[in-house]
């Protein structure tokens, strides 16, 4: 799916012009939207405001939906993110209720998703069960077993008072007046970039998405690859359950799913947009950020929570009718 | 559409046709047997549920789980005529929440009756369906996501005409004024009432809709086209079938489909609820791909989706009446399926390499 070879030097300036917005597609859509609820609402392009996008929009979604572009660049995709987040909160908070370090029960936290990726990975690389399918079980059992363990899906609170301040401040701490939640997101950015961009995994990876037998016939191993592939992603996906824990003081079970959707909206927007139709980071966190922003400044038109659905259902839309567009040009 | 297109995992017996006799005879053989274990599963599951609850066994109960079961069936056999152009509908569930508050919108606010109600909603569905097919068909949206951001548009549009209300007889509308309509009792019978006071009207509607699709993915020409644009697009198409047509075919009948299944839940429920189909999406997916398993054909097939949604509703209900607690309904469910995935991918795998 290479897309423009090069409409630029084709025809003149208006091929230029189209050949530039279908190129930056995704950047335009944001500043379009951007543009849009400046005007429309007062608050919206408020400090205060862009800062709430961040912390409380951004953050969670954008770790969430990088654990997913790994699971999408080995071809795959993971419907148990979800999972991989509410374990890592269950273990992280009933540890630390336990009266455990925060450092301990925040290992525990990851090593919990890290093992609902493993499970992934065994039905994955070990026993051949398509990605969609294989996670789908475990999206199920992994609901079921949340309930089974807070005997029938009570949440576990978190005293008000005597949280240790190593917990509050991983959830609501500052360095250099920037909010905890939003380095570390930064920090696994930085790190998934390079990862898939610049080490030999990640380009493993994408080959493997791209065409498995090419890859195999290659000597490497693709299962183990796409193994490893699902750890992170379990990985990842704690580290969200983790600050979701910090910042709510609360475990509630099964909450971990209302990330799955935007977090596959994001990637694939991210895929669909960028110019090798390939997962990427920078295409992900793009997406998260459209979708964050569009979910604020719904919520800030006064429009009723339902319109915030609708919204993300009509910019998808309009993204993919742009790339059509796009790709129109590309077979032309 | 990588993610559940595993033709190099799963070959019905590929390869060279030289040696094919007795490999067919193998592959028949173990294809037997395992279509064959379902239902000697399923045969001791019934037993092993009558042995230790004698009221599992009586007619009534064993509708109840047919009835049950019914909605989650119809939509399986939609989706997996989606699974069968090698596509996937993952609006389903939406078109079918969706579906049960325009049935009960249709009643209570424009006070349609039944015939005009059903049809109404039917076509919505068929309508989304062709969307659907449009987005992919046309726009070359990726299906995954083309359905998925139907599944939110839907989700969040159903709730507008009510202001995120439930829709219920004498339903005050978003501008102040009171719904005078209520639900056709006709309406309400396609949910309640049952043929010769034993078979309820949804366990009938899910077997014509098992045995058309039966006929219409097996024995026909359009079947067999459909399982070919799923296994080479492009084969199927230099071959000179029209497999945009296949596709909006198979999307119009998904979504349908889905808005039947609306209708019976409306009519079950006698109340336009706007938390109706939450789980249904993946119920549905589940039974779907449940029958991959089934029969042994390891491919999309209707008789399987049926199959496993009733396999699925049998465990539930033996494990209700058994006093398990509801919260490992969802735990069954997952194991099922891992274990038929298993099944299906595990053996399979020994052939293909």
């Amino acid at each position: 799916m290479s897309l423009q070879t090069s409409p630029i030097e084709a025809s003149g300036l208006p091929r230029a012009i189209i050949g530039a917005i279908v190129n930056n597609a995704l950047v335009l859509a944001l500043i379009a939207v951007f543009a849009v609820f400046s005007f429309a609402t007062p608050t919206f392009l408020t400090i205060a405001n862009l800062q709430s996008i961040l912390v409380n929009n951004f953050t969670l979604l954008a770790i969430v939906a990088i654990a997913m572009t790994f699971a999408v660049s080995v071809g795959g995709i993971d419907l148990s993110v979800g999972t991989a987040v509410d374990f890592a909160s269950f273990a992280f908070v009933s540890l630390v209720l336990a009266g455990q370090p925060v450092f301990i029960a925040a290992l525990a936290g990851l090593g919990a998703g890290a093992a609902v990726g493993a499970f992934n990975a065994i039905l994955i690389s070990g026993i051949g069960i398509s990605p969609f399918l294989g996670t789908l079980g475990t999206l199920f059992i992994g609901r079921s077993i949340q309930q089974l363990l807070t005997n029938g899906g009570n949440p576990v609170y978190l005293p008000p008072t005597g949280v240790p301040e190593a917990f509050r401040f991983l959830g609501r701490g500052a360095i250099a007046g920037i909010p905890v939640p939003l380095v570390i997101a930064a920090g696994i950015i930085v790190a998934a970039t390079i990862i898939l961009t610049r080490a030999r995994f990640g380009r493993v990876a994408l080959a493997i998405g791209i065409q498995p037998s090419v890859v195999r016939y290659s000597g490497i191993t693709a299962r183990a690859h796409v193994a490893v592939a699902f750890i992170l992603v379990g990985l990842i996906a704690a580290v969200a359950g983790l600050i979701l824990s910090a910042t709510v003081t609360v475990y509630i079970p099964s909450s971990g799913n209302a990330f799955l959707l935007n977090a596959i909206g994001a990637t694939f927007i991210g895929t669909t947009l960028s110019r090798l139709g390939r997962p990427n980071v920078a295409g992900t966190v793009l997406g998260v950020l459209l979708l964050s922003i569009v979910a604020n400044g719904l919520l800030l038109t006064g429009l009723n929570f339902y319109w915030q659905q609708v919204g993300t259902g009509l910019l998808i839309f309009a993204v993919l009718a742009l790339s059509f567009i796009n790709r129109r040009k590309a077979t032309a | 559409m990588t993610s559940i297109n595993d033709e190099s995992l799963s070959p019905p017996a590929r390869g060279d046709t030289t040696k094919g006799e007795t490999i067919h005879w193998l592959a028949g053989f173990s294809a037997a047997l395992r279509s064959g274990a379902v239902f000697i599963l399923l045969a001791a599951l019934l037993l092993g549920f009558t042995a230790a609850e004698p009221a599992f066994a009586n007619i009534g109960n064993l509708m109840s789980i047919l009835q049950a079961v019914a909605v989650v069936a119809i939509l399986g056999a939609g989706v997996t005529v989606t699974l069968a152009v090698g596509g996937f509908d993952l609006s389903i569930g939406a078109v079918a929440a969706s579906s049960v508050m325009a049935a009960s919108y249709a009643m209570i606010v424009w006070g349609l009756d039944a015939f005009a109600a059903v049809p109404l909603v039917l076509a919505f569905g068929a309508l989304v369906g062709l969307v659907n097919a449009l987005l992919i068909v046309r726009l070359k949206v990726p299906d995954l996501l083309a359905t998925l951001s139907m599944m939110f548009l839907l989700s969040g549009l159903q709730l507008i005409p009510t202001a995120g209300r439930s829709i219920s007889a004498g339903l005050i509308l978003p501008d102040g004024t009171t719904a005078t309509g209520a639900y056709d009792p006709a309406f309400l019978l396609i949910g309640r009432a049952s043929l010769f006071g034993v078979v309820p009207v949804s366990v009938v509607l899910m077997t014509i809709v098992a045995v058309v699709l039966f006929v219409l993915t097996e024995r026909t020409r359009i079947g067999r086209l459909l399982f070919a644009t799923g296994g080479n697009e492009v084969a199927t198409r230099l071959a000179g079938a029209s497999t945009a047509r296949l596709k909006v075919l198979a999307y119009v009948i998904s979504g349908t489909l889905a808005s039947l299944g609306g209708i019976v839940i409306a009519a079950r429920v006698g109340r336009g609820d706007v938390s109706s189909g939450g789980s249904l999406l993946m119920d549905a997916v589940a039974a779907a791909l449940i029958g991959f398993a089934v029969l042994g054909k390891r491919r999309p097939n209707v008789l399987g989706a049926i199959v496993g949604a009733v396999f699925v509703g049998v465990l539930l209900n033996g494990l209700t009446m058994l006093n398990a607690p509801y919260y490992t309904q969802d735990f069954v469910k997952g194991a099922v399926l891992v274990g038929a995935l298993a099944l299906t991918y595990g053996l399979g795998r020994n052939n293909s390499c």
